[in-house]
């Protein structure tokens, strides 16, 4: 199956296997065999008449063992989403703002919602707005980076290629704390910290977006040459060929990488604290409602935290489940290959 | 029996200017016609490739109008033309030193009807003999391909140096003057554009480094004399303090005047090599490349180039820089006291690395538990994970599973919430005075709380099954994909021969899965060594243990990994960024010792076809 | 036509957040000079407040923009010295770090007026507290730095608050807690050692770094406070490593608590009548019988040096304002905080319980220490934590990897 089909497979979900397995043919047609010789080979080996007593006992067993089956995994599913739902309630709190014992809440109200937005120290709303600015245009310009690096590296064996690959490799097995100080004194002397600590992680996170160019790769990989190559006769030049031709063929990555770029400020708050240098203004929602739970301010601000996190969860679940296909397709098509 | 050497004067260089060097590739004759003999590793593009023989006199010849054999082994040969008499005998001693090599590997190596014979413990036996033989082997070859490494620089450089003589004394008067100001020999080629670009990167060069390089490089050496000094202003009666050096200032900006005095020789270089070019290629009649010619390949053949400009440089100013920076910094003592700003920093060469590895001291016994843990967090992590998501893929693939949109829906919705927020619930969740103790405390199954984060064991087992919590519906969403990629014949011939479950998952889907997301495996567990998210938010390094010391005011503890280490000692009340980096510098060593052995060990690079 | 009204879109979504951000940057140019202030929770409305005060009553007509920030004092000089160059123009720390500032050469010196001023409003205490070598290096802001017990009146009764031994045994039998931060922070655990009548000084130079200690932890005294703290950690679960007045309401419930006066009002809104405020109580070991003591500290106001002049002198001006009589007056009556100034200390009207709760108690004038002093008494401690029913000999041992590592403290050593 090409790469197409298995993503077409898995993006339909419910492939019924048994209506497929009727159509698979055991073995395929050998020319050699006579018509006579495939009839007697058939009769012998593929209509073999089961005891009826095998398919019933292998029936009992596969429904005990779809029982079980069920089971354990109704029992995953209320594990997986039992903090979620803890979330929810403990932001609906009321009666107290501090870590508690319990999650169900006594008094039900939107107090902590309106908490978020009013209050000057959780300041939801600027933390929102700074971390949306970052997602939309890192995931713009990551995108583009990516795409970019991707294609030169996959279509053009290039002079200097493999050194390339090579350092980008080796400089990535560097762990990423590593430079936070002196990106935040280079930022600084920009004056991209603090106030303008988003600005300044933007510049960080799309600077260096070219590296993660091995999902992308991978994927443009899979794509013939004999396309470029027809491009070619026909007079268009390599530019036309990536904008009119690979990008057209590329959606399901492209948007993959976008909804990487988008998705990754959301949650980054170790860069986001360290930038922003203790100035409110300039967190983004990661580093704002992990700032709400240190040891000062966990009393008055848990269920606000929830409450923002509820908040924060909602669109980037929504998000994610529409574009759940391409996630996929992304996943499985480049990360796997390598 | 070792291999001789080529002869210096035989280098083969490819049309896209790599190398191949005299290992991988060898000259010889057979049957009076002289070939160029490839090994199975370097098989050659689509792409015709242009061979230079002799370097003293280069010959270009295209391989695809040569006839094309192959040896047994899939090693592929062309014919080349001959070049001179005196190859002739270094031909046919490599012609004799082949076959005799081919005959002792065949000699050794059990013909594949013997290995046959073997039963199964033969020859597992025989694989492990095989493999630690192979083992000093491998320390050989990584020591030749170091050495070698360095001899080609060598070579290389020597080789620059008789280009640049040779172009001097055989070129026209224009290259003579590019000598001194890059760009004449464009401009007296016609090519402004080239010739522009080239002066105007001179000149910035030279402005920067009489402007502010050659302060910086002053001072590189002592990184800086004073820090501040203290202005008394009478007037007001007020002091004022004026900065004067900043070491973390000279120390970036002098790596960065040394990155542009590196880049500026290559430009030089590269700026005598086109005049040569455009020397020879006047000589034989031909035109040189325009102004218009090179804008056009902008988007055309050097579109590559284009397409990698503005991203590369990113990378090296925000990546490769930093790095390089940070790790010099190991060698220095920037650290809270000497901040380069207040106080100056200087270096210290290796003490830093003595203090944590020096066998016995404190600083060295915490380092050695916490990369033990690092390593099996790191394990334990990625296999747990892989194994119990594949699992869940297969329960909810299972023919008679109903709903299976929905189950997959529901586990994968998981992935979409942030981790951070999930993460840090979950550790007030199971925190000492937190819901899941205060409920085990109320239905009296407990008396007094759990301590999850503060218990070392428990800790590091809650570490574990929370990293499980979070990665399974990533891992059954990649799962599921290459399942369903395996035919189902297999598994039904499978039964019929009379399989039961679990050996259909031994022989059929292990083998198909490893070999499918090995790579993605290997990612994987060097992902999880720098796995900081997980471990920071939920016990923030974990109980801590008073008996490894203190390091930057942060004390380590028992589900510390490296790189949640690392980030305690760069925030911490005192911040030790000369640790800091000599720990980042560690967890590259280890990581890329790792990669390397994994990606050595990793079947799926050799047996492709088995799967056919 | 469908593709580029896409893109239309997708640019002015783009956009709208980036103008809010903007947009929200442009405040009114109507200032002289733009500063950052670091203060302590819950003080920013009021110290924006009292800023833009200055604003309008200064004589010279000099108007700040101020960037009011919370950030925790004990937190201020670590987050200054990790960036030094950014860090907050005026900010408030508390009186461990002073040394430390003084090292990482965060402090402005201060000129004749502000030196002058801090003479006249402080008290000997004050100006001791804030010299390091021989110059005042900061402002006194409050003089409430130090710790006493809150308990709840219904399980432990008022006669027994003077002592560990009963306060322990009516929380356990209340089937309560005792929260105490003795193993996170040497603060407060040092204060079983200045109990029993050790000691540990450190002097420094005039650079704030530290040239010599004089530290006899070590001792037999060393060994009667490790066994007093030993019968608080010896509650097992019953101990929590907190002080945090909120664990009053946690699951299981504390009983008793040993925190600041930063915690009254929260203290007061969780228990409400319930709520009593006592000196630290006493513990006996071996028949002798010893009063626990509280650090008692100050916080500062420092500023940061400054290369214009002009700007420096004016924010001493702001910074006398700030920790004026006016100022600290209004610290009292919003949340609380003990004052500094002379004058509030001798009014009688300026009190509450939990000051008076603070100054009945004994105290120990807090001193500097090295920042890694701290962390090796939050070692010992720790493995205090572990074997709390550990024999002398042991203990011996704990206190002797102790003050075999402060050699290591002294700043040359570092």
């Amino acid at each position: 199956m090409t790469e197409q089909e298995t993503s077409q497979q898995i993006l339909d979900f419910d492939v019924d296997f048994n209506a497929a397995a009727a159509n698979v043919e055991i073995d395929p047609p050998d020319p050699n065999f006579t018509q006579t010789e495939q009839t007697e080979f058939r009769k012998r080996f593929v209509d073999v008449p089961r005891p009826v007593s095998r398919l019933v006992g292998q029936r009992v067993t596969n429904r005990i063992a779809n029982t079980v089956i069920y089971i354990v995994l109704s029992i995953m599913c209320i594990v997986w989403l039992l903090p979620f739902f803890g979330i929810v309630f403990e932001s609906f709190r009321c009666e107290s703002t501090g870590l508690e014992g319990y999650i169900f809440p006594k008094k039900w109200g939107f107090d902590n919602y309106v908490r978020l937005f009013t209050d000057p120290t959780s300041n939801f709303l600027r933390w929102f707005g700074n971390t949306l600015a970052m997602g939309l245009i890192t995931s713009v310009v990551q995108t583009a980076f990516q795409l970019a690096v991707s294609y030169a590296l996959s279509r053009n064996r290039f002079k200097g290629r493999k050194f390339l690959m090579n350092m980008m490799l080796v400089f990535g097995m560097f762990p990423g704390f590593l430079t936070l100080i002196l990106l935040y004194t280079l930022l600084s002397d920009w004056n991209l910290t603090m106030t303008n600590a988003p600005w300044g992680l933007i510049l960080i996170y799309i600077a260096s977006s070219g590296m993660g160019y091995y999902i992308a790769k991978g994927f443009f990989d899979t794509i013939s040459h004999s396309l470029d190559e027809a491009a070619r006769v026909d007079g268009a030049t390599q530019m036309q060929i990536f904008f009119k031709i690979i990008l057209p063929l590329s959606k399901p990555i492209v948007i993959y990488t976008i909804l990487m770029g988008f998705m990754a400020p959301w949650g980054d708050f170790v860069m986001a604290t360290f930038m922003a240098n203790n100035t409110n203004n300039g967190y983004n929602v990661a580093a704002g409602l992990q700032w709400l739970l240190t040891d000062s301010m966990i009393n008055d601000y848990y269920t606000t935290f929830c409450a923002g996190g509820v908040l924060v969860a909602i669109p980037i679940t929504i998000l994610f489940m529409l574009l759940q296909k391409y996630y996929v397709a992304g996943v499985t098509g480049g990360a796997v290959k390598g | 029996m070792k291999k001789k050497k080529a002869p210096d004067f035989v280098t083969v260089e490819l049309r896209d200017g790599s190398e191949v060097n005299n290992e991988e590739v060898m000259l010889f004759k057979m049957n009076g016609v002289s070939y160029l003999a490839c090994a199975p590793q370097s098989q050659p593009d689509e792409e015709g490739r242009e061979i230079v023989l002799c370097r003293r006199q280069k010959r270009s010849v295209n391989v695809d109008e040569l006839p094309v054999g192959k040896f047994p082994d899939g090693g592929m040969f062309w014919q080349q033309l001959p070049c001179g008499e005196e190859q002739d005998a270094v031909f046919a001693e490599f012609c004799r030193r082949y076959e005799q090599e081919a005959q002792e590997k065949r000699r050794k190596e059990l013909k594949a009807a013997e290995y046959l014979k073997l039963n199964r413990w033969q020859r597992f036996v025989y694989k492990l003999k095989a493999f630690f033989c192979a083992i000093p082997r491998w320390f050989v070859a990584l020591f030749k391909k170091i050495g070698r490494f360095f001899k080609n620089l060598g070579l290389k450089i020597a080789d620059n140096a008789v280009d640049l003589w040779r172009t001097f004394r055989y070129g026209s008067w224009s290259t003579r003057v590019s000598f001194l100001v890059m760009g004449f020999g464009n401009f007296a080629h016609g090519q402004w554009l080239r010739g522009l670009l080239f002066l105007l990167m001179q000149g910035a060069f030279i402005t920067y480094m009489v402007l502010s390089g050659a302060h910086w490089l002053s001072l590189f050496g002592t990184l800086g004399k004073v820090a501040t000094v203290e202005v008394y202003d009478e007037v007001l009666d007020i002091t004022i303090v004026q900065h004067v050096d900043n070491s973390f200032k000279i120390l970036l900006y002098g790596i960065l005047t040394i990155f542009f005095i590196f880049a500026f020789a290559y430009t030089w270089r590269l700026n005598v090599k086109q005049c040569r070019i455009c020397d020879e290629i006047t000589r034989s009649g031909k035109k040189v490349k325009s102004a218009k010619d090179d804008l056009k390949s902008i988007v055309d053949d050097q579109f590559h180039k284009t397409l990698l400009s503005l991203p590369v440089f990113g990378i090296v100013m925000f990546t490769i820089l930093p790095i390089i920076f940070m790790i010099l910094v190991a060698f220095t003592n920037y650290d809270y006291l000497h901040d380069g700003y207040n106080n100056l920093f200087t270096w210290v060469g290796l003490e830093n690395f003595n203090s944590i590895l020096t066998f016995g001291s404190g600083l060295s016994v915490a380092f050695g538990e916490i990369l033990a843990w690092t390593l099996i967090w790191a394990f334990f992590a990625t296999f747990s994970n892989y194994f119990l998501g594949m699992f869940v893929a297969m329960m909810i693939n299972k023919k008679g599973i109903k709903i299976k949109k929905f189950w997959r829906t529901i586990l994968v919705m998981t992935i979409a919430i942030p981790q951070f927020i999930s993460l840090l619930y979950v550790s007030n969740l199971f925190a000492d005075n937190g819901v899941v103790n205060a409920y085990l405390i109320r239905w009296h199954i407990i008396d007094s709380p759990i301590h999850f984060w503060t218990d070392g064991t428990l800790a590091k087992i809650m570490v574990l099954a929370v990293n499980i919590w979070v990665g399974i519906p990533y891992l059954m969403l990649i799962t599921t994909g290459i399942l369903m990629n395996i035919p189902d014949d297999l598994y039904e011939s499978s039964k019929i021969d009379g399989a039961n479950g679990f050996q259909q998952f031994a022989k059929i889907t292990l083998p198909y899965m490893l070999f499918v997301t090995g790579p993605y495996l290997l990612n994987s567990f060097i992902s999880n060594i720098n796995n900081f998210n997980v471990i920071y938010l939920l016990s923030e390094g974990g109980p801590a243990r008073p008996d490894w010391g203190q390091v930057g005011g942060y004390i380590a503890g028992d589900t510390t990994i490296l790189i949640t280490w690392l980030f305690g000692i760069t925030t911490g009340a005192e911040a030790n960024y000369k640790m800091a980096s000599v720990i980042g510098i560690l967890i590259f060593v280890v990581v890329s010792v790792l990669s390397l052995i994994v990606f050595t060990i990793m079947p799926s690079n050799r047996r492709e076809d088995d799967f056919s | 036509m469908k593709k580029r009204l896409l893109i239309i879109l997708l640019s002015i979504v783009m956009l709208v957040p980036v103008v809010c951000v903007l947009s929200a940057c442009n405040g009114d140019n109507d200032y002289d000079y733009a500063i950052t202030v670091w203060v302590g929770e819950g003080t920013k409305e009021l110290t924006e407040r009292q800023i833009a005060a200055f604003n309008e009553t200064n004589e010279w007509g000099i108007k700040f923009k101020a960037d009011v920030q919370i950030v925790s004092e004990s937190k201020a000089v670590g987050d200054a010295t990790q960036k030094p160059a950014d860090s907050a123009d005026i900010f408030c720390f508390a009186q461990d770090t002073l040394a430390r500032a003084v090292r990482s050469n965060l402090l402005a010196p201060l000129n004749g007026p502000s030196l002058d001023f801090i003479k006249e409003t402080s008290t000997e205490e004050a100006q001791e507290a804030a010299t390091v070598g021989n110059t005042i290096r900061a402002f006194p802001m409050t003089a409430d730095n130090g710790f006493f017990l809150y308990y709840n009146k219904d399980v432990v009764s008022e006669s027994h608050v003077g002592n560990l031994e009963d306060i322990i045994a009516d929380c356990r039998n209340a089937g309560q807690n005792f929260s105490a931060n003795l193993t996170d922070s040497g603060w407060y655990s040092a204060a079983f050692f200045y109990a029993t009548g050790c000691s540990s000084v450190w002097e420094t130079d005039e650079n704030g770094g530290f040239v010599n200690y004089t530290d006899d932890f070590n001792s037999e005294k060393g060994i009667v406070a490790l066994k007093g703290m030993a019968k608080v950690l010896a509650m097992g679960d019953g101990y929590v490593e907190s002080d945090k007045v909120s664990t009053f309401s946690a699951g299981t419930p504390s009983a008793a608590v040993i925190s600041g006066i930063w915690d009254y009002k929260a203290a007061k809104t969780i228990l409400k009548d319930n709520l009593g405020v006592a000196p630290l109580p006493s513990f006996t070991v071996d028949g002798t019988t010893y009063q626990l003591p509280t650090f008692l500290g100050y916080k500062f106001m420092g500023i940061k040096p400054q290369s214009d002049a002009y700007k420096a002198v004016y924010l001493q001006k702001l910074a006398m304002y700030l920790t004026g009589e006016e100022c600290q007056r209004q610290r009292f009556e919003e949340m609380g905080w003990g004052p500094s100034n002379v004058t509030l200390q001798a009014d009688s009207t300026i009190t509450s319980e939990a000051l008076q709760a603070l100054a009945a108690t004994k105290h120990v004038q807090q001193g500097q220490y090295p920042t890694n002093w701290w962390t090796q008494m939050d070692l010992m401690t720790k493995s205090l934590k572990t074997s709390p029913n550990a024999v002398d000999s042991a203990l011996q041992g704990m206190l002797t990897t102790y003050s075999s590592s402060l050699h290591a403290l002294v700043t040359d050593n570092e």
